[in-house]
């Protein structure tokens, strides 16, 4: 089984919690709401039993975006995830306050699409900097699911298979926003991932 | 040559926008849909820098993410929902006329050719319809939530009234008051089953019948005409109504009624709500009568007063003995009330009365209050002589009392006058004449200047 080093871990957070900021810092920009992220965690796990790590009911109705990544040192699954009425707030934060909807529709996965689109790109745009690599990823993808099918998305083999799952919870206080950006990475590549880390952040 | 011909037919038949950016952000691509929507052939764009064509897109998520993916290989997804008015291109809906702005998302991905050189790849889709399909659901979701929303709002308050209703009309049902509702003119359109029960009437019996059916004879019309004006001026009235029931029997309620009034602020209405009083009334009238001290005074009450002149009156006449009798009565007691005012007043005539009671003290005298300010003595085997020098002990101890009476012409202090009548009872002579005879020698003792005893 993978261990960090704590040396490792902590290069590893480090350079998480630098692309999150950034990430915040610039949805910031867009909302002119403070957000509030915290330390990330890192979790080695089977991704079905990832879903413990969310203090979410498995039954809860969430709304997820979610973007691959891919570089020389990183190959990684980012994943902006809300409970489902978060979201629709979200976008409404966006919208402003006078769209009067209860329930969200394509056009509102659209906006969550798009926002998770900014955070997930600015996110992995630090992360590539850090890295000194560059970095593509995917168009994002809009989902909407019961929370214990988070991590059904991917091919079948990989829902046993071991991975690394980094946590931060995305808190918009005033509006009692509450969300998480989730960044799964792959075994085979973490190792190359670390080395780099190190190497550019010390 | 072939593929290029190939690709450039292919995205032609593309119902989507297609542009193609270098790292300056000139257009190499431009597709047949884009030149329409744009109104911009592919000639025109051609090499020129896009963001100087669409100058709305500067500085805008667009230009931002397509920065991004140039220099960071980042994708990126721009949509509608979020950038109203991305770029301008229109639509002509050719049974309108009328041309519309396309409502659009874009969708960018990094390129790189074998060269490695970076362009941009834009892909606009047309989300016009989409949208507008959306706007009119989400319309008609909210118009039949609202439709809702007031249905539900008013079966609510229906519901609320009728429970309400029901509410009430047990409680008329169940209560021990009666009743009795009646229209304007008085005819009776409701009553409930304490109604019946206190009156006698049946709903069956009472309703379509005028109010004064109930009527027993025993109030005079100015007693009605008293009720109405109350009711009229100040919309209630409440007091005691003696009523007969069918079989003849009178009972005593008492009774509040109030009157209902319409919109237009017209009587419409009159509502009574009473309950049966005659035993009340009954028991009251015999604590009365079982009483024999006038609680104010601590005299003799008249009905004792009575009784037991009927009993002397006699003896009195079976021994041939003189019998004397006196009235007394306050000076100017009214004006003292108003003075002074009724509790002063009961005061005084509290005190009046210990200075009678003091001196009528013989085994057979009896002094009670007659009534008001006037009080009677019954001096048996008393001649006039005698009696008068009794009732001037009487007139000067109440003098003595210095009761201050500012307003009395008479005195500075309450004063009485008292006149004495005194015969020897006989059957020829009835007992009212020694009334009469004192009442007249008290009229004559204030006429000739009060404060003073005269003997008839």
């Amino acid at each position: 089984m993978f261990k960090l080093s704590e040396i490792q871990e902590d290069a590893l957070k480090e350079a998480i919690n630098i692309s999150i900021g950034k990430a915040a810092a610039s949805l910031n920009q867009m909302i002119k709401e403070e957000i509030f992220l915290s330390v990330p965690r890192v979790k080695f796990a089977k991704e079905k039993d990832a879903l413990g790590e969310l203090k979410l009911g498995p039954e809860k109705e969430l709304s997820y975006v979610s973007q691959k990544f891919k570089g020389t040192y990183l190959d990684t699954e980012a994943m902006l995830l809300f409970a489902e009425t978060d979201s629709l707030e979200l976008v409404k934060l966006f919208l402003g306050q006078h769209i009067n909807i209860e329930e969200m529709s394509s056009l509102e996965h659209e906006a969550v699409a798009e926002i998770g689109n900014i955070i997930l790109n600015s996110c992995m745009a630090s992360l590539a900097n850090i890295l000194h690599d560059e970095i593509s990823g995917t168009i994002p993808e809009f989902v909407a699911c019961k929370a214990k099918n988070i991590f059904k998305m991917g091919e079948k083999e990989t829902v046993e298979q071991e991975i690394l799952i980094i946590f931060i919870d995305f808190n918009i206080k005033t509006k009692e926003i509450q969300g998480y950006v989730i960044l799964v990475l792959d075994l085979d590549s973490i190792e190359v991932f670390l080395n780099r880390l190190l190497k550019n952040l010390t | 040559m072939l593929k290029d011909l190939l690709i450039n037919q292919i995205t032609d038949c593309i119902k989507a926008g297609i542009v193609i950016l270098n790292s300056n952000n000139e257009t190499v691509f431009w597709n047949k849909w884009m030149e329409s929507a744009s109104g911009l052939t592919s000639a025109e764009v051609l090499n020129k820098n896009f963001f100087d064509l669409m100058p709305r897109a500067k500085n805008s998520r667009l230009e931002q993410a397509v920065e991004n993916a140039l220099k960071l290989k980042q994708s990126a997804f721009i949509s509608h929902t979020i950038n109203l008015q991305l770029l301008p291109l229109f639509k002509k809906n050719l049974r309108t006329e009328s041309v519309n702005e396309i409502i659009h998302n874009i969708r960018i991905f990094p390129l790189k050719d074998e060269k490695q050189n970076s362009f941009v790849f834009l892909n606009i889709t047309d989300e016009t319809e989409y949208f507008e399909k959306e706007r009119i659901l989400r319309q008609k979701a909210y118009d039949e939530k609202k439709l809702n929303l007031n249905l539900q709002r008013e079966i609510e308050e229906r519901l609320h009234i009728e429970q309400k209703l029901r509410l009430s009309a047990s409680i008329i049902e169940n209560t021990k008051e009666a009743v009795l509702i009646t229209e304007q003119n008085a005819k009776i359109t409701f009553v409930n089953p304490a109604f019946t029960e206190i009156t006698g009437y049946t709903p069956l019996e009472a309703v379509g019948r005028k109010v004064s059916v109930l009527k027993s004879g025993k109030h005079d019309s100015q007693y009605y005409a008293k009720m109405w004006d109350s009711l009229v001026s100040a919309g209630s009235w409440r007091g005691e109504f003696i009523n007969k029931k069918p079989d003849g029997s009178l009972y005593t309620v008492e009774s509040s009624i109030f009157s209902i009034k319409d919109e237009s602020k017209q009587i419409t209405h009159y509502v009574n709500i009473f309950h049966d009083i005659t035993l009340r009334k009954e028991g009251e009238e015999k604590l009365k009568e079982m009483s024999t001290i006038d609680s104010l005074t601590g005299l003799y009450n008249r009905r004792i007063f009575s009784e037991t002149y009927d009993r002397i009156y006699k003896s009195c006449m079976r021994n041939k003995e003189p019998l004397s009798l006196a009235f007394l009565d306050v000076d100017f007691f009214k004006l003292y009330n108003d003075i002074y005012g009724h509790q002063k007043g009961d005061i005084c005539l509290k005190k009046i009365a210990d200075m009678v009671k003091k001196n009528i003290k013989r085994p057979d005298d009896i002094a009670a209050r007659f009534g008001g300010e006037e009080f009677i003595a019954l001096l048996p085997y008393t001649d006039s002589k005698g009696a008068f020098q009794i009732m001037e002990d009487v007139r000067e101890a109440v003098l003595q009392l210095k009761i201050p009476h500012e307003k009395s012409s008479v005195e500075k202090y309450v004063s009485i006058s008292i006149g004495i009548a005194t015969l020897t009872p006989a059957k020829v002579i009835s007992k009212e004449k020694l009334l009469e005879l004192a009442d007249k020698a008290m009229y004559k003792a204030k006429n000739e200047g009060r404060n003073r005893v005269l003997c008839a």
